[in-house]
């Protein structure tokens, strides 16, 4: 469809919309249908023929005025071969213009208009040359220097947005995106143009052509146009008119000749002191030679005025002979004496040169250079204001030593000190490449400036100064423009609108969260079948056979029901999970699906007939809407339902639990809580529990308890059903460890099964768990210290040693009360830990990537990504008091306020997560005294890493008893006796190991070995610590528990697992030789077994590997002998390539 | 070492940035205008944050927010960063470093800052041991980052670049500016985080390729070697673990030379730009930077 040319003209700038006319105006007077594009070229070929030679001398240089439309005409005669004589292949390509032009189909109505003689209508815009003008659109708002022109066009309209649509397309564009049409590089093909020739032509104007100010240089080409063009522009907005070609080339090549004689010429133009340049730095000599060639050429353009006409003495040769004895000093005396002289207005400058020749001489010639020295010294002083020295060197030590050389000089010869840091070494001098740059793509034609066109130049400096004026909407623009590909919004752009978007989801679902307390939804109805649809389809997409053969072949009405027990529940905090159903419709989806699951094993022959019945007398308490559709419900499968004696107890404390939701829901009542029963989040036991009944009564059990749990306590439907399900699901198909797991040990289902199970869990720090179990316990029962909403996050706060126990028991918190290990967020907040031992064991052990997660991302960040991808979840923060400021504000954010803002601002909800925050400091006791008395601290063992092993033979068994005996404890005797000891003694190895210890730990802090050492760790970051000790303390206070972790004691536990070794020892090597065990590489055993929870896999490598090495060491070595022995020492400085199986230790031990 | 407590005579004038020092104030003004000069923050202490090349002052965004509570940060943009009107750039000026001295010496006196931490990515780095070395007393510590003296090898100095592998690189900006900017920004950025390669790649892909390459070789014919004793703040270089741009040697000859108590801070991050690719762990070290006493 053809577009009128009224439509088309309005995207045009002037310049172009006028060859639009032309060319429509050739269409209509020959009788075309349409105006294409042929007819641009044409018209605007007919108007600029002016300025091509051949045509201009036929036509008379009537048109002389540079019209735009001599863009064109100028590109041609630049882009035309040289093979043909200019004129004819002018006129060949008009010939071929109007050929092709009369192949162009007429449409009959004009023709006869034509005819007639009167106009006919404009013939229509035809397809594709408004697909050019388009295109050139496009391509003119890519291109940021020509967009201020259309905002401040279109300012006053609506803005930044609507003026870019509204782009008017200039000429050049319009010209180069005609070029593109086929149609047209055809007729330009044969009249011997290449098009691409010409394209390059009209994008690369020569110099002068800036008398088109608007004519925007084309930005995302980088083929050729920078360069001659913009050095040109430079040169105009600093006013000031220099030949372009030479001073683009000179600025070309970047070296700082020129800018550093400047600064030698600033500092002897100063009044004040320090006016005797010492130019110092690599491209010293070369800046001194380059002053030397401006003065003696006479080159006063780079100095200040005051100085022209000065002269420059150089006595260097004389200087470097100084220092090789072979000097004439009468010789230096005369030149002196001459300088003297010669110093008169406007004055000279002494030149001693380089310095480093002075330095380097031998000890005799320092009585001829210090004479020298005074002398200039002398001549300075009388001759003071016209007499400067200067002088140079490589480097500032050769400058310092000449200074050592000669004290105070500095100050006698008033010298100042120049950094000369650019070299100029032939980098980008090499003489092709300026002229290369320069000349590529620019053909000689229309290269030199002529007459008239300097003319523009003057008129150009207007719009540049216009252009200055709008740099900074321009610059606002050019953010906003690059990088933009083709979209009409900048990529970032887009993302951001989408993280908005996402942003938005995020609050309204936290928004919701609140709301659903206490809000009532009135169009709940309609949400709902929104939502059903939802689940529908989501069922329908991930499970589709699943659910259409369950509603098939199973109960159906149960769905429905159940769909309709939910909207029943009107007034209840039901909504809640509608309305979260809006914004994550993921873990209904699988609730539901789960259900569906459920039902088919409803219809299956159940148990549960007269518990029914209980359970709706408890319902019955509830005041609850949807309590009657509950009983519908239910009375639904009582048919299917066999009575079974002995489940009665067990559904009967169910529904317990049911009903005792209803006061924690309405946040007041705390009848039950005082018995401990587990309640609201603990439903997250859920699993366990219909596990449980799973196990007890089949499946079926399990969902009626599901449904259960669904109708009297909607609060926690999302969780309890997913949960629930999972349950389901791992207990149906007996694979799941967790669930049966936690099926034994959340048979009760209160606090002191929590506890016991995170005892067994974590095999030290009773103490602690308990507390932690207690205090969530205590929090989930809903006591809450923060707020008057209701909150279903918590705090608690870890303190003290044990960093791997913390974790423990966290994440046996997040196993417990979750179920699945999924739901454990473990983040370190200090960099220090999470990067200083990379390789450490421990870290290892953690399999989950902290380091690879949080790349390139900040803490922040990394937190609230896991909060918003996680719905329920502990929250495991390592050492809090290291976080760095943002984690500070925002955690105290979140524990006020419920919300966890990122780096961005944006806020995500809490998600009724767990936070538990770890820090290694304690209140009260300082535990770190231990290490004192103790051979292991937590912080080596930490730092342990899988370094390779090695075991020797020790060659003399005395020595070895002798430090033994100085250095073991008491405690290891016994140990010995058990031939399996550790060492403390440094070999020559293990003193490696110390200076490697040593390197590592300066490799954070560098330590001036001029300075005291306190003065350097003293002070150490003492504003930040001081800061987060404070906010450590106020945070602290906010928590609804802190749990102290006593220190480990690490010699037990080392005695432990040397009575391992010790047993596995005697009875695989014998009795007769000893094992001594480097302390080292007790550590690096000691962090394995303490970061695995397998003993077991411990024992193996001491079996396998340990065991089969000495063997295979005494073996090697005079087995005969008796009372060996052997030494296991840690190589720090290799890592070990490969694992044992489950334990982080060498899988192999050299044998030396 | 006998010469280290000689207090050192070292240009003191201030050239102002654009012309003559008559009209200082405007010129200033103008200045801070002209490079986008930003200072935010609620500390007292003044922490000038410099954007190395290729980049702008966005580059320091994931990093400001750690340092606005103890600091006044004062951003500005090199003058041939993509953001700054591409006409301020004067390719006669320009030719040295110490026209980027001069720039944030005037940006400095503009802002009437008098003493205050400077942190210089690449370009900047050098820009700033420059400045330190005119004007001893205004910085309080210079935190270097991705810095090198001399980019080109040189006897038995290993700046990292052969002469013909740089020419190399400069023929490839000319020919593609855009292909150049591909395939060197994820090079630079080292890690693998993809955000960091897109940020890099935009402002990168925003300074005009000319300007570019001018600044390039302004660079790589740049030799701070001879100067690094003149330095008399105390210096952080902060090296990360794997530099296309700056070998580890590099970071150790400018702790063995450089005239103020340098210490080296060792990321084990990689990359030519931490604060792009590793927020995280460069903020982290950053602090200790500035909180270590000198």
């Amino acid at each position: 469809m053809p577009t009128p040319v009224g439509n088309a003209r309005a995207c045009l700038a002037a310049e172009a919309a006028a060859a639009l006319d032309g060319a429509v105006s050739v269409a209509l007077r020959r009788a075309h249908a349409q105006t294409t594009s042929l007819h641009v070229v044409y018209a605007l070929l007919l108007t600029s023929s002016s300025s091509y030679p051949s045509l201009a001398a036929g036509r008379g240089a009537g048109g002389g005025s540079h019209a735009p439309c001599s863009i064109l005409g100028d590109a041609l005669s630049r882009a035309r071969s040289s093979v043909y004589s200019p004129g004819l292949q002018f006129k060949a390509l008009e010939l071929c213009f109007g050929v092709a032009l009369d192949r162009q189909p007429s449409s009959s109505s004009n023709r006869q208009a034509v005819e007639e003689g009167g106009g006919g209508d404009e013939p229509p815009v035809s397809n594709s040359l408004m697909a050019a003008i388009k295109r050139s659109q496009a391509s003119q708002r890519r291109n940021p220097e020509t967009l201020y022109v259309y905002q401040q066009q279109q300012s006053p309209g609506a803005g930044g947005a609507s003026s870019f649509s509204g782009a008017k397309v200039e000429l050049q564009q319009l010209l180069l995106a005609i070029l593109d049409d086929p149609v047209v590089s055809r007729v330009f093909g044969d009249a011997g143009f290449r098009s691409t020739d010409i394209k390059l032509a009209i994008l690369r104007p020569p110099p002068p052509m800036l008398r088109f100010p608007r004519a925007a240089p084309c930005s995302p080409l980088f083929l050729c146009n920078f360069s001659a063009r913009d050095g040109f522009e430079t040169a105009l907005t600093s006013r000031e008119l220099v030949f372009p070609f030479p001073t683009a080339a000179a600025q070309l090549c970047s070296d700082g000749g020129g800018e550093n004689c400047r600064r030698i010429g600033e500092i002897l133009a100063r009044k004040s002191s320090g006016r005797n340049p010492m130019l110092v730095g690599v491209g010293a000599g070369e800046a001194a030679r380059d002053f030397a060639q401006v003065v003696e050429r006479q080159n006063w353009a780079v100095l200040p005025p005051e100085l022209h006409g000065i002269k420059l003495v150089s006595i260097e040769k004389e200087v470097a002979e100084l220092s090789t004895g072979g000097c004439d000093q009468l010789a230096v005396g005369i030149r002196l004496e001459e300088m003297g002289k010669k110093a008169e207005s406007p004055g000279a400058i002494l030149n001693i040169g380089d310095l480093k020749r002075t330095v380097e001489g031998c000890a005799e010639c320092n009585d001829k250079e210090s004479c020298l020295v005074s002398e200039v010294t002398r001549l300075l002083e009388v001759h003071h204001g016209r007499l400067w020295v200067m002088g140079w060197s490589a480097t500032y030590e050769t400058y310092m030593k000449f200074l050592c050389k000669h004290p105070m000089l500095d100050k006698d010869w008033d010298l100042q000190l120049l950094p000369i840091t650019s070299v100029r070494t032939g980098m980008g001098r090499s003489p092709t490449r300026p002229s290369s740059l320069m000349e590529s793509f620019v053909p000689l034609g229309g290269f030199f400036p002529t007459a008239h066109e300097s003319k523009g130049i003057f008129s150009s400096v207007c719009p540049s100064v216009f252009r200055y004026d709008n740099c900074e909407q321009e610059v606002s623009l050019t953010l906003s423009v690059d990088g933009q590909q083709n979209a009409n919004l900048p990529f970032w752009l887009h993302k951001a609108n989408m993280v908005r978007l996402n942003d938005g989801s995020y609050a309204a679902k936290a928004k919701d969260d609140q709301i659903v307390l206490n809000a009532k939804i009135m169009d709940l109805e309609k949400k709902w079948n929104d939502n059903s649809q939802c689940l529908h389809h989501g069922c329908q997409t991930t499970n589709t056979d699943d659910c259409a053969a369950v509603d098939r072949a199973t109960n159906p009405s149960c769905i429905s029901n159940m769909e309709r027990a939910c909207s029943g529940n009107g007034e209840n905090p039901d909504d809640d999970q509608n309305q979260r159903g809006h914004g994550i419709p993921y873990p209904i989806s699988v609730g539901t699906q789960k259900i569906i699951m459920a039902s088919k094993r409803i219809s299956l022959p159940s148990v549960l007939e007269p518990e029914n019945e209980d359970l709706l007398l408890k319902l019955q308490v509830r005041p609850s809407k949807g309590e009657q559709l509950q009983r519908e419900f239910f009375q639904s499968h009582q048919g299917d339902e066999h009575a079974s004696p002995s489940s009665v107890t067990s559904v009967v404390t169910d529904l317990v639990l049911g009903t005792l939701r209803e006061p924690l829901c309405n946040e007041e009542n705390f009848v039950w809580q005082e018995q401990k029963d587990h309640s609201e989040d603990l439903s997250g036991c859920l699993p366990s529990m219909s596990a449980d009944m799973v196990r007890k009564y089949g499946p079926d059990a399990a969902v009626e308890s599901s449904s259960d749990e669904k109708s009297t306590h909607p609060l926690v439907l999302t969780h309890s059903f997913s949960q629930v399900s999972y349950g389901c699901a791992s207990a149906n198909n007996k694979t799941s460890l967790i669930s049966s797991k936690a099926r034994q040990k959340f048979d009760l289902g209160n606090y002191k099964s929590l506890c016991s199970s995170l005892i067994n869990k974590v095999c030290q720090q009773e103490e602690a768990a308990i507390a932690a179990a207690q205090a969530i316990v205590h929090c989930k029962t809903g006591e809450r210290r923060r707020g008057a909403s209701l909150r279903g996050d918590v705090w608690l706060g870890f303190r003290g040693p044990d960093k791997i126990g913390k974790k423990r028991v966290a994440m046996a918190l997040a196993e417990t009360i979750y179920g699945i290990k999924e739901n454990f967020v473990c983040i370190d907040l200090s960099y220090q830990d999470c990067v200083g031992h990379p390789s450490s064991i421990c870290n290892q052990q953690d399999a989950i990537g902290n380091g690879l997660q949080c790349r390139g991302k900040m803490n922040v960040d990394h937190i609230a990504t896991e909060l918003s991808e996680k719905l329920r979840s502990v929250v495991f923060l390592e050492n809090v008091d290291k976080a760095d400021l943002l984690v500070q504000n925002s955690l105290s954010q979140a524990i006020r306020t419920g919300k966890f803002p990122d780096s961005h601002g944006r806020e995500m909800g809490l998600n009724d997560a767990i936070f538990i925050l770890t820090s290694a400091g304690t209140q009260g006791q300082n535990f770190s005294r231990r290490k004192d008395h103790s051979s292991f601290s937590e912080e080596n063992i930490l730092a342990a890493s899988c370094w390779q092993m090695k075991i020797f033979l020790e060659p003399s068994p005395e020595t070895a008893k002798l430090s033994f005996a100085s250095t073991q404890k008491p405690r290891n005797d016994q140990v010995y006796e058990h031939s399996v000891f550790v060492s403390k003694r440094k070999l020559d190895i293990s003193d490696d190991s110390m200076s490697a210890k040593r390197a590592r730990t300066t490799s954070n802090v560098f330590l001036d070995l001029n300075l005291p050492v306190e003065d350097v760790e003293g002070h150490k970051d003492c504003s930040k610590s001081e800061n987060s000790a404070a906010w450590m303390e106020d945070f602290l206070d906010l928590v609804d528990a802190t749990v102290d972790f006593k220190p480990i004691d690490f010699d037990a536990f080392a005695d432990s697992i040397l009575k391992d070794i010790n047993k596995i020892f005697l009875s695989n090597v014998g009795s007769d030789c000893v094992l001594e065990i480097d302390q080292k590489a007790m550590e690096e055993i000691l962090a394995a077994a303490w970061s695995s929870e397998d003993r077991g896999a411990l024992n193996n490598w001491f079996e396998q590997v340990l065991v089969r090495s000495s063997t295979e060491l005494r073996c090697r070595h005079n087995p005969s002998s008796t009372h060996n022995i052997l030494r296991l020492v840690a190589c720090m400085d290799t890592f070990a390539q490969e694992h044992a199986p489950g334990v982080l230790l060498p899988s192999t031990i050299i044998i030396d | 070492m006998p010469y280290q407590t000689r207090t050192l005579i070292v240009e003191r004038s201030t050239t102002m940035g654009f012309g003559s020092s008559d009209d200082t104030a405007t010129k200033g003004r103008k200045l801070l205008e002209i490079l986008n000069v930003r200072m935010v923050g609620a500390g007292r202490r003044v922490l000038v944050l410099s954007h190395g090349f290729g980049t702008d002052q966005s580059a320091w965004n994931r990093v400001l927010p750690y340092f606005l509570r103890d600091y006044r940060v004062v951003l500005y943009d090199l003058v041939c960063a993509g953001c700054v009107n591409p006409d301020h750039f004067d390719f006669r000026r320009y030719t040295t470093l110490d026209a980027y001295v001069d720039d944030l010496l005037a940006v400095l006196d503009a802002l009437g800052v008098d003493r205050c931490y400077f942190v210089g990515h690449s370009v900047s780095a050098m820009i700033g041991i420059l400045a330190a070395i005119r004007r001893p007393l205004l910085f309080l510590k210079l935190i270097l980052v991705g810095a090198s003296p001399r980019f080109l090898n040189d006897g038995d100095y290993h700046g990292g670049f052969e002469r013909d592998e740089i020419e190399e690189v400069f023929a490839a900006m000319e020919a593609n500016y855009e292909a150049w900017v591909r395939g060197f920004a994820p090079l630079a950025v080292g890690a693998d985080v993809p955000a960091a390669v897109r940020e890099f790649s935009r402002t990168l892909f925003n300074m005009r390729p000319d300007i570019s390459l001018f600044v390039s070789r302004t660079v790589f014919n740049s030799d701070l070697r001879g100067v690094l004793g003149l330095v008399r703040a105390p210096c952080v270089v902060i090296q990360t673990a794997n530099d296309v741009s700056v070998p580890p040697s590099v970071a150790a000859y400018l702790k063995a030379h450089l005239g103020g108590r340098t210490t080296l801070e060792l990321l084990h991050d990689e990359g030519h730009l931490p604060h792009l690719s590793a927020p995280a762990s460069f903020v982290h070290v950053l602090h200790r930077a500035l909180t270590t006493t000198q």
